[in-house]
């Protein structure tokens, strides 16, 4: 009735690794032209995004259990509407100051829906989904100070957490299966 | 090769690893539970007799105490006996049954961390399984119909609203010789609304659809396990296909966003998109023994309705975002504009009320039923409501649209379309609650 152990891990290290590329473009240091940081105008990090949400989303269809789907259903949305207003403001369709909150706010909505999961539903896991909540919501803190207090830093301290979230994204599903 | 072009590549490349990442995804689920692993006999499975047990085999051992499995016939019969659970695996006796569908319905309590899990599904004996049955008395109040009604809504916005300024709006707007339309980026935010409203609204119904399938309390149904009702009910099959589709609305609508050069045909194509789901939510409530033909009237007594709502709509939205033109320009396209739609409603009027009359011939098995069942009362009201609609639009056509052609101020007609537009969302309303009743034996 229930997928293998197998496809859960592929299908979660596959997120874990879609999370990373995101994160790597997102906050890896850049310059542009005229030599000066600026914010990243690729628009690999909102079709990641997007893409994200499709599988998330299609996650939701094919989960067995309830709870998995309304989660799932929560995460498709936001990574969803953050990929479509990134989208938008790195084609330059829709310019607006606050759309520099959207990531961290994505990161620390999702990171608290980790933690709801967890209330939700108590399993073995849960030590490590709150580890993995807690990691995302402290990366969206960080960044949201950050673009609060307006400093530009060469990379944001806020790449720590939001790395080690995806590394365990991807190690826990696979030693799991293994 | 050049810095940015190096850069550019990389960042192709990057995309395309991102793309085969997300492919790899796509048939993950999430699991850690007491999950029904396999059973025997298996959900979906046609027997010739009916066995002497039930196997259940789940991923974590179960409490045996706790092991609850009926195993019910179409006439409500349990041929369960006691279950008898070790470690990971529950076994249930089951009585001599004759020919016919079984709805097993089991629930466990997970010994390693004291998770109740619960699910349902069927198999027949000597005929193919009917998907599984509700339990009586289980389900929430209300919400079916308001779901059913917000997935109506759903396909009006995006559907109704989109495919009306592709047919009517786009060739009214030429008068205008602008570049964009100017109710452009609204129609994306109301095509966004429509879609948003029907993804949820759709999940939601399937889940409350499921709820009564699957039995016990709410609470304990957030840890049902509900895959067979997803795959052999035609709300599940219904419900999978629609969310994919509506995902590809959303989709759509974000490509318009940002290409505004290929925004109109990018809206056209959202729209007749959104009219195609509307086939999802006539298979959802259509039972297989009604044939092909009604499941037609109904899907084209849907999608008519919903560009005649939809047509509506989209000339008050029309109205509003053309207010900051200069008023002769505003009175030029408004007139094309109803002047087109009163063409295209005459069609689709027609289709709604020949659909409509062919369904309720079909529905009632006698004149009398109309006043004597919940569903026939319903479509009576729903007829006398929808008749004062198809009133106003008959005025509309015969005194109004003349007098427009004639060169009289659109103004005149705000206060009936609004009517005829409120009127319109009350008989959506009504469709919701018939949808979700019954019809008469």
């Amino acid at each position: 009735m229930i997928l293998p152990h197998i496809q859960i891990a592929r299908g979660h290290w596959a997120l874990g690794a879609l999370f990373l590329v995101i994160v790597l473009e997102e906050y890896l240091p850049r310059r542009g032209r005229d030599g000066r940081q600026g914010r990243s105008r690729s628009q690999l990090v909102p079709w990641a995004l997007m893409l994200g949400a499709a599988g998330v989303w299609a996650t939701t269809v094919f989960a067995d259990v309830v709870h998995d789907m309304l989660i799932h259903t929560l995460w498709g949305d936001i990574l969803f509407a953050a990929g479509a207003l990134e989208l938008a403001r790195r084609r330059g369709v829709y310019e607006r100051p606050w759309l520099d909150l959207v990531l961290p706010l994505a990161f620390l909505s999702c990171g608290v829906l980790f933690i709801v999961h967890v209330w939700i539903h108590q399993t073995v896991g849960d030590s490590w989904h709150l580890a993995m909540g807690g990691l995302l919501i402290a990366g969206g803190v960080i960044e949201l100070a950050r673009v609060r207090s307006g400093r530009a830093l060469l990379i944001s301290p806020a790449v720590l957490p939001l790395t080690g979230f995806a590394l365990v994204l991807i190690a826990i599903p696979v030693a799991a299966a293994t | 090769m050049k810095p940015g072009v190096k850069r550019h590549a990389k960042r192709q490349g990057l995309l395309t690893v991102a793309c085969a990442l997300i492919v790899l995804a796509v048939p993950a689920s999430a699991g850690a539970h007491a999950a029904l692993v396999t059973a025997t006999p298996g959900w979906g499975t046609q027997l010739s007799a009916m066995p002497h047990a039930l196997r259940l085999a789940f991923d974590e051992d179960v409490v045996p105490q706790y092991a609850r499995v009926a195993v019910v016939s179409t006439s409500g019969q349990d041929f369960a006996g006691s279950p008898e659970a070790s470690g990971a695996v529950v076994i249930v006796p089951l009585r001599a049954g004759r020919t016919g569908s079984y709805t097993v319905r089991w629930r466990v309590l997970a010994s390693s961390d004291g998770h109740t899990t619960e699910g349902a599904y069927s198999f027949g004996v000597g005929v193919k399984p009917l998907p599984p049955a509700p339990l009586g008395g289980v389900g929430v109040p209300v919400a079916p119909q308001i779901l059913a009604w917000l997935q109506f809504l759903g396909v009006v916005l995006a559907g109704g609203v989109l495919t009306f300024r592709a047919l009517v709006w786009a060739p009214a707007a030429r008068v205008l010789e602008e570049r964009e339309a100017p109710d452009a980026r609204v129609a994306i935010w109301v095509g966004v609304a429509g879609a948003v409203i029907a993804l949820h609204a759709g999940l939601l119904a399937f889940l409350t659809g499921a709820y009564p399938i699957v039995g016990g309390t709410l609470s304990s149904f957030v840890d049902s396990e509900i895959e067979p009702i997803r795959v052999a009910t035609h709300l599940g099959q219904a419900w999978t296909l629609t969310t994919f589709a509506w995902l590809g609305v959303l989709a759509l609508l974000v490509a318009a966003w940002v290409t505004p050069r290929q925004r109109e045909p990018l809206l056209a194509g959202t729209g007749v998109l959104s009219l195609g789901i509307a086939l999802g939510l006539s298979w959802a409530s259509h039972p297989e023994s009604h044939g092909n033909l009604a499941l037609v009237a109904d899907y084209a007594h849907l999608v008519a309705a919903a560009l005649w709502v939809g047509g509506l709509v989209a000339v008050a939205m029309i109205a509003a975002t053309t207010r900051s033109l200069p008023s002769a320009a505003r009175e030029a396209v408004a007139r094309a504009c109803i002047l087109r739609f009163s063409k295209l409603a005459v069609p689709a009027v027609a289709v709604v009320a020949i659909a409509g009359v062919y369904l309720a011939l079909r529905e009632l098995p006698s004149p009398s039923a109309l006043i004597s069942s919940s569903y026939g009362i319903t479509l009576f009201v729903k007829s006398f409501v929808a008749l004062g609609a198809l009133a106003l639009g008959g005025y509309h056509r015969r005194f109004v649209v003349p007098r427009l052609a004639a060169g009289a101020t659109v103004v005149t007609i705000r206060r009936t379309l609004t009517l005829e537009l409120g009127l319109l969302l009350g008989v959506l309303a009504l469709a919701a609650v018939l949808s979700q009743t019954a019809p008469p034996a």
